[in-house]
């Protein structure tokens, strides 16, 4: 969509539906790199991570040892 | 719209953890006490059958390159029981507010979300990060032995991304009625099975497979607590506050 509009028209012109849509997809994205992130540090981290998940690990199947 | 996906994602995560952490500590923390009772057994083995046996695990070793047992602490779990316990409570709950994280992302792409749809999607969940690296990679007690680390989590990995990915395009196979993109789905969802998932070629251990198998099933069926619980709440959660109109 953003193809279609001339250099020169500025980026509010997309159309309000397309913004919207673009920007749920976006806070989607980043939502689910924070759980990811979180999901690292639970699963796979070393060090004290995995003593304190060590039991979390073997449970819901995160390789562990 | 990110605030409402992190903010309901992680009062779901809560909730499924509240939910989950009982269902663990009683069906699951007996089993890896009673592993962890063979796991010192087999320490306290002589050491040529130890040895062999330990080759993949952490003990031996840092025992091996003269670490102390004081010095690897840290990455073992605590000795103090209620310090234990409550270590898996936290993580059991944080791993719901990650897995809640990404089916938040997921459910916020539907127009209208509701607890129905959060199950079906908490279900797929389960499938995706629990029943597929199973098949390959079964929850396992300590004091198996298993392959490389990294190996292992790289094919945990890979086996979560095709399946995920293979669902998806099942998906988009239905909703634009391509039969030869189901076929696709279903190749790259035995992919990393059709590779294989590291194991070793001859496995000793005090475990008996009676306990593996009850902990195999223990395991999963407190994953899938975890994941209906979350699947329920999250959709609930999102049909009771729905994305502001703009």
């Amino acid at each position: 969509m953003l193809l279609h509009k001339s250099a020169a028209e500025p980026i509010s012109h997309l159309d309000p539906a397309s913004a919207t849509r673009w920007k749920a997809r976006a806070a989607a994205v980043c939502a689910a790199m924070l759980g990811a992130v979180i999901l690292y540090a639970v699963g796979f981290a070393p060090g004290i991570a995995h003593g304190e998940s060590h039991d979390t690990r073997h449970t819901m199947g995160f390789v562990c040892h | 719209m990110f605030a409402r996906i992190v903010a309901l994602s992680l009062l779901a995560g809560l909730l499924a953890g509240v939910v989950t952490t009982p269902v663990q500590l009683a069906l699951v923390q007996p089993l890896i006490e009673e592993a962890e009772g063979y796991e010192l057994q087999l320490e306290a083995a002589p050491a040529p059958a130890a040895a062999h046996v330990h080759e993949a695990h952490s003990h031996e070793a840092d025992a091996a390159e003269g670490h102390s047992h004081a010095q690897v602490a840290n990455d073992e779990p605590s000795e103090d029981k209620t310090h234990r316990a409550i270590a898996t409570a936290v993580s059991t709950t944080l791993a719901a507010m990650g897995y809640a994280l990404l089916l938040g992302a997921c459910l916020a792409q539907f127009g209208a979300a509701n607890w129905r749809r959060g199950l079906l999607l908490g279900a797929l969940g389960f499938v995706v990060f629990q029943l597929a690296p199973a098949f390959g990679l079964p929850p396992e007690p300590p004091g198996v032995p298993a392959a490389d680390l990294q190996q292992r989590q790289l094919w945990w990995l890979l086996t979560v991304a095709c399946t995920a990915g293979a669902l998806f395009a099942l998906y988009r196979a239905w909703a634009k009625r391509r039969p030869l993109w189901a076929a696709g789905a279903l190749a790259l969802a035995a992919l990393p099975h059709l590779l294989g998932a590291p194991v070793l070629t001859e496995v000793h251990t005090l475990v008996p497979e009676r306990l593996m198998s009850d902990f195999m099933l223990a395991g999963l069926a407190t994953a899938a607590v975890l994941w209906l619980a979350l699947g329920g709440v999250l959709g609930g959660l999102f049909q009771r506050f729905p994305a502001a109109q703009r």
